[in-house]
């Protein structure tokens, strides 16, 4: 009985098997293409944790978005207050990496403490940070010199 | 020695277990033996074990205000210096507690469905409540067992405690947020223990789905709630200036919310048409493991997050049991799976039941991008050995997409007759509503809004917001029309009689509120930073902004540096003081922002830095945000939706009828 | 007339037999994925400060006036302890460290608590109460166990003669452990 029903005891049911499929295969159609679209813009919005030396074996592409771990060399921190110009190198031993913001660094972000930066080389070999994450740096420290970091 | 907090606590929970392991014995007896005096007992155990627990959590309510420092979770988490208030919230400030307040509400919900939910439906209501019991059980033993036992006692007295985590005490909204979605975590245990006892009667009906309509309801509205608190702490708090940043927290408590909408959606499918059994039964079971992989991917320290909570020993514990309900829930499901088969199929491409099957396909698509998302570090180690972020952009990118295309499907559904539409319907349903639509695009256009995505998501909140009213309008000229009734009282007796239907179009009003809301607020926002010296001026906006004063106060549990501004704009003047508090305890200074809410839009100044020694400058960032309360707004919206549809309608259980007669009436026109 | 249909349907269903076992592949890969997590210990990566230079301070000390400086402890093995009232394993450990102390007090082994996370009262008491004498100091805000790495207390450094970070130990330490660390420091040729 709730077969019939369900193909249609009214007239709007006669509009036949293939219509019905089409939902299926709508159904079908629209996981699939979410489907690409999360791979394809997982594997845009992946970023990688290096170091400055990994960042320069791997010759990092001027523009392509990463974040450098390390230490913030001593001597190395200024932020000037009226243009709001922050700049570092941070370094993790055995390579140095000019990092260059704006805006006010973070609370604790302070010399030989660890620090991670987000952003991208820029063509002149001065790294760009888009964000400077040093307030969880009591869960984060700078990795060995040359070392892999494996771990985070 | 006296007795203290501890025993009363420790006590309270280890009985609490005896009582729990007996429920499973008098609810199993009496499900097998359809006994009555088994059922009695299991009432009574719940309600024993409910009243024991009661007493834990008291107990260590009642060490946190005494600042009873023996217990090592009130050392670890409280001061003498913790004020009352924060005292009393600290029971869910970290991990021990948290389990307590879950194994409240766990038996809490036990209790009610021993108590109310065994009147109809004894044999499956009772197979749930076993069910119910041993989940009980599992989260005692937890907190029974060192893993997380929140009466260890501390080796030592110390004089004074830690305190809670500085950004827990730094704002009521705390109080909110955790026990809410906890509340929605843990009530939907029982849609997931009814479906388990139907599975286990071999019961193919839906009586099960229509049994725990109402919990599901609940649980989906609480969490929703939870989550918008969430935002809203994250808002005000965290002082990033955002509300959403798809931290692995975030994510966990989205997903069983994304799996509980789509399950609210099909269930109708199967009440109507008795399709999409398996589904629905999938969607039940994927909703209540979310909930606790949630629990776990927060807890057990695996997934880096903002919210850093401490290293557990519980994790294992929590994967174990989250593997139990899986292998324990797709056994059945393929045991049962003849009895589950369905018998007819889905309709045309435009009928309502096509659009939900289109609707559920996008929830879980959503739900499973964002575990992905969330899992993508865990699974590019595990295979490849590198270290990786998901960061937002890839969320933004999948869900923007399928978030715009739930929008669009929200006003459709509703407007489409199941079996299938003739292009008669369509005319009428969808004239108005489309104009609505370009209307909306045009305002957005006009109001300064550019880019695909804001400006779609303007025309279709119109689109759905002129849905609701165009049924609600016919809604009530049926009744006008049928009984005679001044609109005013038509209006309420259709909420009120038909409340499941209007209470969803008043939840479908909140979310376009939302959506209307996240798109002003993400593409509308103007931030400028500036260093000024006392006296120093800079303008956002229409809003202009004066830093007076930078000044140092010592409040007895912190010290805090306050920038005193001055702030000018179209709806008038007022002062902000953003801050820095330091807390003797921890490293980090805690920012405060300063917020003046308004209906146009937010003014949101953070202290970014300042000159320590001379209080000669600071660096103020001011963010204008338009139209951000309405995402608050939406979420009492919501709510306000979700208790009309929840509530029972006057006397005769005949749900359906006045809506299936107004329905009749509007197509008649 | 339905079957078709049926068989269209059971794609979403998940009753057929390739559906079933794509459904259960993809959740045993996430368990493992999950249970994979666990070898995860946040805290690894905090042994990056061995091998390196202790970073210096020059800390206030606990009891009495004057300060503490790690570059005046040249050409000594310190141990660097940072605790705090409110620690519960901190007092657990604290016999292990008193012994250690008796025994190394007169030679050239220096041992230096800093108090971590916590109010100058509470750590004078804890240390009045349980004893010791060996220099405290009072962390300036958490600076110096930021240097360090510190996760929580208590962790212990060994820091041999040339100011090199040669060990560290996370969580409560024994009298053996402390010892072993100590006499390969002073083994150790600088």
């Amino acid at each position: 009985m709730r077969r019939s029903r369900a193909t249609g005891s009214d007239g709007r049911g006669a509009q036949g098997i293939g219509e019905r499929r089409l939902v299926a295969l709508a159904a079908l159609a629209l996981a699939i293409a979410i489907g690409f679209l999360a791979v394809q813009s997982l594997a845009g919005s992946a970023v990688y944790y290096l170091t400055p030396t990994e960042a320069k074996e791997r010759g990092l592409a001027a523009g392509q978005t990463a974040r450098l771990g390390g230490q913030v060399e001593a001597g190395t921190l200024r932020y000037e207050p009226t243009t709001r110009d922050l700049r570092f190198v941070i370094g993790d031993g055995v390579s140095r990496v000019l990092v260059i913001g704006t805006g006010a660094p973070p609370g604790l972000l302070r010399e030989g403490a660890g620090a991670v930066v987000e952003g991208a080389f820029a063509a002149d070999g001065v790294f760009r940070a888009t964000q400077v994450i040093a307030k969880h740096d009591e869960v984060y420290e700078a990795p060995p010199p040359g070392a892999t970091p494996s771990r985070r | 020695m006296s007795i203290g907090w501890a025993d009363i606590g420790a006590g309270a929970l280890r009985a609490a277990l005896l009582f729990a392991l007996g429920g499973i014995v008098a609810a199993a007896f009496a499900a097998r033996y359809r006994d009555v005096r088994g059922l009695r007992s299991a009432r009574w155990c719940a309600l024993v074990a409910f009243a024991l627990v009661v007493l834990a959590d008291a107990a260590m309510i009642g060490a946190l205000v005494t600042h009873d420092f023996r217990l090592a979770y009130v050392a670890g988490n409280n001061a003498r210096e913790t004020p009352l208030f924060y005292s009393v919230i600290s029971l869910w400030a970290a991990l021990e507690g948290s389990i307590l307040l879950w194994t409240l509400v766990l038996a809490g919900a036990t209790t009610f469905v021993a108590w109310r939910g065994t009147r109809a439906l004894p044999r499956l209501a009772t197979t749930a409540l076993g069910i119910l019991f041993a989940m009980l059980a599992f989260f005692l033993l937890l907190v029974t067992t060192p893993a997380a036992d929140p009466f260890v006692a501390s080796p030592f007295v110390p004089e004074n405690g830690r305190g809670p985590n500085p950004l827990l005490q730094n704002n009521p909204l705390m109080a909110l947020h955790p026990p809410l979605l906890y509340l929605g975590y843990v009530l939907f245990s029982v849609p997931f223990a009814y479906a388990i006892a139907s599975l286990i009667l071999g019961e193919g009906g839906d009586r099960w789905l229509v049994a725990t309509r109402r919990y599901a309801l609940v649980s989906w509205a609480l969490l929703g709630s939870g989550i918008v608190a969430g935002a809203w702490w994250s808002y005000a708090v965290l002082g990033w200036g955002g509300y959403w940043a798809w931290d692995p927290v975030e994510n966990a408590a989205i997903m069983p919310w994304l799996t509980a909408t789509a399950y609210l959606h099909s269930v109708m499918v199967e009440e109507k048409r008795r399709l999409l059994r398996t589904w629905n039964l999938a969607l039940v079971i994927a909703t209540f493991a979310l909930t606790i992989l949630g629990t776990f991917l927060t807890r057990s320290g695996i997934v880096n997050s903002v919210h850093a909570f401490s290293l557990s020993a519980i994790g294992p514990l929590l994967l174990g049991y989250l593997v139990a309900i899986l292998v324990v829930s797709c056994g059945l499901m393929l045991w049962r799976s003849r009895e589950l088969a369905d018998h007819g199929s889905l309709g045309a491409p435009l009928s309502r039941e096509a659009i939900f099957l289109f609707q559920n396909v996008l929830f879980v698509a959503a739900t499973v991008t964002v575990l992905l998302g969330t899992l993508y570090p865990l699974i590019a180690e595990a295979l490849g050995g590198v270290q990786l972020s998901i960061g937002a952009p890839y969320f933004d990118r999948v869900q923007v997409p399928i978030g715009l295309a739930l929008l669009f499907l929200m006003g459709v559904g509703p407007q489409l007759p199941w079996h299938g539409a003739s292009r008669a319907t369509l005319e009428r349903q969808f004239a108005a509503p489309a104009l609505a639509a370009a209307a909306g695009a045009a305002l957005a256009l006009g109001s300064g809004m550019r880019g695909a995505a804001p400006v779609l998501t303007y025309a279709l909140a119109a689109f759905v917001a002129a849905t609701v009213v165009q049924e609600v309008v016919r809604g009530v000229r049926a009744r006008r029309v049928l009984h005679g009734e001044p609109a005013a009282h038509a209006l309420a007796a259709l909420f009120r009689r038909s409340g499941r239907r209007y209470g969803g179009y008043v939840v479908h009003l909140g979310i376009a509120l939302i959506a209307v809301a996240i798109a002003a607020s993400q593409a509308g926002a103007v931030e400028v930073e500036r260093t000024l010296s006392p006296g120093g001026a800079m303008r956002v906006g229409q809003h202009e902004i004066r830093l007076d004063a930078l000044s140092e106060v010592q409040e007895p549990q912190r010290r805090r540096v306050i920038a005193d501004l001055w702030v000018a704009g179209p709806g008038g003047e007022t002062r902000l003081s953003p801050s820095f508090a330091f807390y003797p305890n921890a490293t980090q200074p805690v920012g405060s922002p300063g917020i003046s809410a308004g209906p146009a839009d937010d003014v949101y100044a953070i202290l970014a830095a300042y000159d320590a020694r001379g209080k000669a400058w600071a660096t103020i960032r001011v963010r204008v945000i338009p139209l951000v309360s309405w995402l608050w707004v939406g979420g009492l919206v919501i709510g306000v939706g979700a208790v009309i549809a929840a509530l029972p309608p006057p006397r005769r259980r005949e749900v359906h009828l006045p809506a299936i007669a107004a329905e009749a009436a509007a197509g008649a026109e | 007339m339905t079957t078709p249909n049926v068989a269209a349907s059971r794609r979403f269903t998940l009753t057929g037999r390739t559906a079933n076992l794509l459904v259960i592949a993809v959740l045993v890969g996430l368990i493992v994925v999950l249970a994979l997590g666990f070898r995860r210990d946040p805290r690894d990566i905090r042994t990056a400060v061995v091998g390196k230079e202790a970073p210096a301070f020059r800390l206030e000390r606990l009891e009495g006036t004057g300060t503490v400086a790690l570059e005046e402890l040249r050409g000594k093995v310190v141990v660097v302890n940072f605790f705090a009232s409110w620690c519960v394993p901190c007092r657990e450990e604290h016999p292990a460290l008193v012994r250690a102390w008796e025994r190394y007090r007169t030679s050239d082994v220096v041992l230096v608590g800093i108090l971590f996370q916590d109010s100058v009262e509470s750590g004078r008491d804890f240390v009045r109460r349980l004893g010791g004498t060996w220099p405290t100091v009072v962390d300036d805000r958490g600076r110096t166990a930021l240097g360090f790495g510190v996760f929580g207390p208590p962790e212990t450094f060994f820091i041999g003669r040339d100011g090199v970070i040669e060990g560290r130990h996370i969580g409560p330490i024994d009298e053996d452990t402390l010892v072993r660390g100590i006499e390969t420091l002073r083994r150790k040729p600088s």
